[in-house]
């Protein structure tokens, strides 16, 4: 029973890992065709919550509890990432001459 | 591992992935940064936490479940922070607005910039002018009791000639509430008539069916009515009247000095408007040569944004070699009329065949200068010369 319920975990959780390609295209997609900063860097934040959650889903898929580690440093980088990168927009968008 | 867990896990997982596929779609559907943000920054925080939770019900050492928690912790902490931070970012960088319905509450709270043309769909110019004068992206307005009504049509006419966007400014000057014998009654009744004034405008607009961003406040006028910082916006203002909207007594002189003021404050080019002209009546212009280039690029720039139609151009404290000048730059961008020389003073107009009835200058360049040349505004605005004056910054 156990077993069966062991492998059914592990079986979703690789279906899950290989669903979650499709929002990560999304933003991919969103993340190149831009059309402005402010869009590439909403797609970039997202992409850092993508990161987060395919951590943990790689997580259950290896059982090395490790990867929540990664988790979590990433969400720390995505944040500081965000933070930096709506600085830089706040001062870059000084009107052209 | 109960079995209990598992399949909590395993629902957390699916509801997660559901939550990031919904952020995806949101990011790639919607039409502006912010609204792409509402989908991404929600959904995507709470479908990356749900698989984090889904993630610490199957491991089973006390630190996995430690770190875990902390990570869900620290997403749902920093998720409205960073949110906060792009959205802000995104509005100052001058990102697109699509999505919204009634007046930008931020506008005049939040400086914002330009919408940079990468950002728009169909760019459009109004006036290209090849030299050091911006075309023009916008018409603002100030609405000003009980006379509002010539300064909205204009603002209106030309926002519709242009395709532009059309904002108004609705004041009440504080100074004027605070130096009143009864400084409440005063204010109701400045509001009343500010609250007529608006209702009138934005029924025109209506009815002429063009969209009309409204900004309201009490404070200091020469704060919130002109643009600071961009000169790409055409401040349109009247002649006469001020911020208390007819309330106190009138005193054309200080009236008058404060529109100037306004229009000294505002970056763009500003057009003082006396009266309706019609529209298809040719305009007799005067520009007020300052000897400078200065001068030039604001006749192409207002020739080129048609403001009016013309074909005489008198050219006003000018001498005759500055004639050729103008002539040439007019020729450059296919402008056919007459250019000539006219009185010494502007303000007189018997020299020419058909009174002058629009007055065009830049902005006096020497500080110094600022006092009499204000009078000398002043006179022009009261003597009622010109339908319309048309002011131009000095520099950009």
């Amino acid at each position: 029973m156990i077993e069966s319920i062991q492998s059914l975990i592990h079986t979703v959780a690789v279906g899950l890992l290989v669903l979650s390609t499709i929002p990560l295209t999304m933003t991919m997609i969103r993340l190149m065709s831009g059309p402005g900063y402010a869009d590439r860097f909403v797609a970039l934040d997202m992409l850092t919550g993508i990161a987060v959650s395919m951590a943990a889903l790689a997580c259950i898929v290896s059982g090395q509890r490790e990867y929540l580690d990664v988790a979590f440093g990433l969400a720390l980088f995505g944040f500081i990432g965000t933070c930096a990168l709506a600085a830089f927009l706040e001062r870059k968008g000084a009107p052209r001459k | 591992m109960s079995i209990l867990f598992a399949l909590i896990s395993i629902a957390l997982q699916i509801v997660g992935i559901f939550f990031l596929f919904a952020a995806g779609l949101g990011l790639l559907r919607f039409r502006d940064p912010l609204q792409r943000m509402h989908a991404a920054t929600k959904a995507g925080t709470i479908g990356a936490g749900l698989i984090l939770a889904g993630a610490v019900f199957t491991v089973d050492s006390l630190e996995g479940v430690i770190v875990g928690c902390l990570a869900i912790l620290f997403l749902l902490l920093t998720a409205p922070v960073a949110g906060h931070l792009l959205g802000r970012a995104a509005y100052i960088s001058g990102a697109p607005l699509v999505g919204l319905e009634n007046t930008d509450a931020l506008q005049g709270v939040v400086q914002r910039h330009q919408e940079s043309s990468t950002h728009r769909a169909g760019a459009h110019t109004a006036a290209t002018n090849t030299r050091r004068i911006p075309a023009m992206e916008g018409v603002r307005f100030a609405i000003i009791a009980p006379d509002e009504t010539v300064i909205a049509q204009r603002a209106l006419d030309i926002g519709q000639q242009h395709d532009l966007p059309v904002q108004a400014r609705a004041l009440i000057d504080r100074n004027v509430v605070d130096h009143a014998a009864s400084p409440e009654k005063t204010r109701e009744q400045i509001k009343h008539r500010l609250a007529d004034a608006i209702g009138r405008v934005e029924t025109r607009f209506a009815q002429a069916g063009v969209r009309l961003s409204m900004f309201y406040s009490e404070g200091d006028a020469q704060k919130w009515i002109p643009s600071l910082d961009s000169d790409s916006v055409l401040l349109v203002l009247p002649q006469a009247g001020w911020c208390d909207h007819g309330v106190a007594p009138r005193q054309l002189d200080h009236d008058a000095e404060q529109l100037i003021r306004l229009a000294r404050a505002h970056a763009g080019p500003c057009l003082l408007v006396r009266e309706l002209r019609p529209s298809h009546d040719r305009a007799h212009v005067v520009v007020v040569d300052d000897s400078t280039e200065r001068s030039v690029d604001a006749l192409l720039w207002a020739v080129q944004a048609r403001l009016w139609p013309t074909t005489l151009v008198t050219l006003a404290q000018s001498d005759p070699g500055r004639v050729a000048v103008f002539r040439e730059a007019l020729a450059s961008i296919g402008w056919a009329g007459d250019v000539h020389l006219g009185a010494a003073q502007a303000s007189t107009g018997q020299h020419t065949i058909t009174p002058p009835d629009v007055l065009l200058r830049v902005a006096p360049l020497d500080p110094t200068d600022d006092v009499t040349i204000e009078r000398v505004w002043v006179d022009y605005l009261n003597a009622a010369a010109f339908k319309e004056v048309l002011m131009f910054p000095r520099k950009t």
